[in-house]
């Protein structure tokens, strides 16, 4: 559903933009200097500094050349009225929210920010270990099925994904450090996962006692999973 | 003032301006990058430009909500109100290398879709009870929609186009953009980063932000507690004619509105102390070259008819006035606009 609508959002926005951008030469030509005769002759610098506001502020422009055209009174100017009463209650009003806002937002996000103390739950660690040449889904309810050949050198390890993760930007990593928790810090990164797929990737080193597969989320910014591969116990 | 358009009318002082901006940038980078690389020899250049950028942004943003009251409470600082649209502009432009790195490196590697990605990747978790569990990079790229209309639109041309109030308003949403930033980092960098020192310093500039405002807003509060006492023919008496020195302005309160006086060659002159072109206040100004002069950007009026040198033509309200036992007295009501007025002898009527 927020993807639904967060799609159309862009899409809109998109759209919007792009009326912009096609409207962009006829704004400069033809309806600016309707519009405002002093940029008659204005230099390139000028043009493509306001060009950005031109492409947002299209359908405004749009309105004001309409107006003008309609009203026969070539390059009017719109009457700069200016209320200084009324921008300095909104400046009031506005520095009075922020002055309560502010420190109300950040005082309770950070009291309550999670526990940042090593606390991995026990079913953070797949129970399943690869060992030797084996084939076996070992990140607990992820449909990643992992197969590694550690007779062939160097060692293959191949991913098969069977069906989209709905997890952001899942990143695949290596790693053969023994700190605990397991973080990405000293990992290797093999790859993105992008659904349904078979990569196939060379192992970095020589196996060792501890190696493990990590799965972590770029996005999230967090381990997903973590599995160990035990590929020293030949079978 | 209004003129053949250029990108940006450069002069001498905005290009020192323009340089302070550059070095100050330099060093915050520079001394961001000497720290953090030797405490933390492991960071990634990409999480380097990503925070780098961060911290000029928030900086800058500091800075250019200092300006407006620090030039209120102090002449000293109306030069740093010069040109603040270059430290927007600038601010911008940091805050969007900072957006696109963070984009590329968190949501732009898998495969999701990275415009997606930035609303839906993190917890959303409304119904947790914890205020950290919800999202923030939505609130960064609000701040970031709202700096970027603010610089597209920073160019004298948009001022005219769209008028001087809307223009305003458009370009006080710098507020709501300053909220949404304290919130993106509240909810996301303070999350993570558990070091004191960031929230401390967050804390500390945030303090003198809102005491700079609070001083300021008091200091144009007892201003504006004159009230002015209405006299039978309509005028309403303003201040001594004492109080005006030659050359200077001042301002008084005429029917609830702030007016500029201004004593000119010995004749004394009441006119609209809002500037055209962003509102600035015309009383705290000086007369140049006969020209009553604007402290905020140096637009320039007649002191008589309020009318701007040629080949300019911007025009602000000129004011009836006279003198009665030693009073300044003002009319609420404007004469037509371009009207020259009279003004009224200063040495006359209090002699």
């Amino acid at each position: 559903m927020a993807d639904s609508v967060i799609r159309l959002a862009w899409i809109t926005l998109g759209a919007y933009a792009a009326v912009g951008v096609a409207l962009l030469i006829p704004i400069h030509r033809i309806m600016m200097p309707i519009i405002d005769v002093t940029t008659v002759g204005a230099s390139w610098g000028f043009r493509v500094a306001v060009s950005p506001g031109l492409i947002f502020m299209w359908p405004l422009v749009l309105r004001r050349w309409l107006q003008v055209r309609m009203s026969d009174s070539p390059s009017e100017e719109r009457p700069q009225a200016l209320s200084p009463r009324g921008i300095r209650t909104a400046h009031i009003w506005l520095t009075r929210a922020i002055a309560v806002a502010v420190p109300l937002v950040a005082a309770m996000a950070i009291a309550s920010r999670p526990n940042h103390e090593p606390t991995p739950s026990p079913a953070f660690y797949a129970p399943t270990t690869l060992t030797g040449n084996a084939t076996g889904e070992i990140f607990p309810g992820l449909p990643i099925a992992i197969n590694i050949r550690s007779d062939s050198s160097p060692r293959k390890l191949h991913v098969d994904v069977h069906e989209d993760l709905n997890i952001p930007n899942l990143q695949l990593y290596w790693s053969n450090s023994e700190a605990q928790p397991m973080s990405i810090d000293r990992a290797e990164r093999l790859d993105a996962l992008w659904g349904p797929a078979t990569l196939t990737y060379d192992l970095p080193t020589a196996s060792t006692p501890n190696e493990w597969l990590v799965l972590y989320s770029a996005a999230r910014q967090e381990v997903v999973s973590v599995a160990r591969l035990a590929t020293t116990e030949k079978e | 003032m209004a003129g053949a358009y250029k990108a940006v009318g450069w002069n001498r002082q905005k290009r020192i301006y323009d340089a302070a901006i550059f070095v100050i940038l330099l060093t915050i980078v520079a001394g961001y990058g000497i720290t953090t690389f030797a405490t933390h020899p492991g960071f990634t250049p990409e999480t380097f430009i990503i925070r780098a950028t961060a911290l000029a942004a928030l900086i800058l943003l500091h800075i250019i909500l200092c300006i407006g009251p620090l030039a209120r409470l102090n002449p000293t600082f109306l030069p740093l109100l010069y040109n603040r649209r270059h430290l927007g502009v600038a601010m911008f432009v940091l805050a969007l290398v900072h957006a696109l790195f963070t984009v590329i490196t968190f949501h732009a590697l898998g495969p999701a879709n990275p415009l997606l990605s930035i609303f839906t990747a993190y917890r959303m978790d409304y119904t947790s009870g914890r205020i950290s569990d919800f999202p923030f990079e939505p609130f960064g790229f609000l701040a970031l929609v709202i700096f970027f209309v603010m610089a597209a639109t920073s160019h004298d041309f948009w001022l005219k186009f769209l008028g001087a109030s809307f223009w305003k308003t458009l370009h006080l949403g710098v507020y709501l953009a300053y909220g949404a930033i304290i919130a993106h980092m509240a909810l996301g960098i303070f999350q993570s980063e558990t070091n004191p020192i960031y929230p401390l310093l967050l804390g500390i500039a945030f303090i003198i932000l809102v005491s700079l405002h609070l001083m300021a807003g008091i200091k144009e509060r007892r201003a504006d507690a004159s009230i002015a006492k209405a006299a039978a023919d309509g005028f309403e008496a303003t201040c001594p004619a004492s109080e005006l020195r030659e050359g200077c302005g001042k301002t008084v309160n005429v029917a609830g509105e702030r007016r500029a006086l201004f004593l000119h060659k010995g004749r004394v002159y009441a006119l609209s102390n809002v500037c055209r072109h962003q509102g600035g206040p015309i009383s705290e100004g000086k007369i140049l070259d006969g020209c009553i002069t604007c402290p905020w950007h140096g637009w320039q009026y007649s002191p008589d008819a309020g009318v701007s040198p040629p080949p300019f033509h911007e025009v602000i309200e000129t004011y009836p006035v006279r003198i009665e036992d030693g009073i300044v007295y003002v009319k609420p009501e404007a004469l037509p606009l371009e009207q020259k007025s009279p003004g009224v002898a200063l040495a006359q009527e209090t002699a």
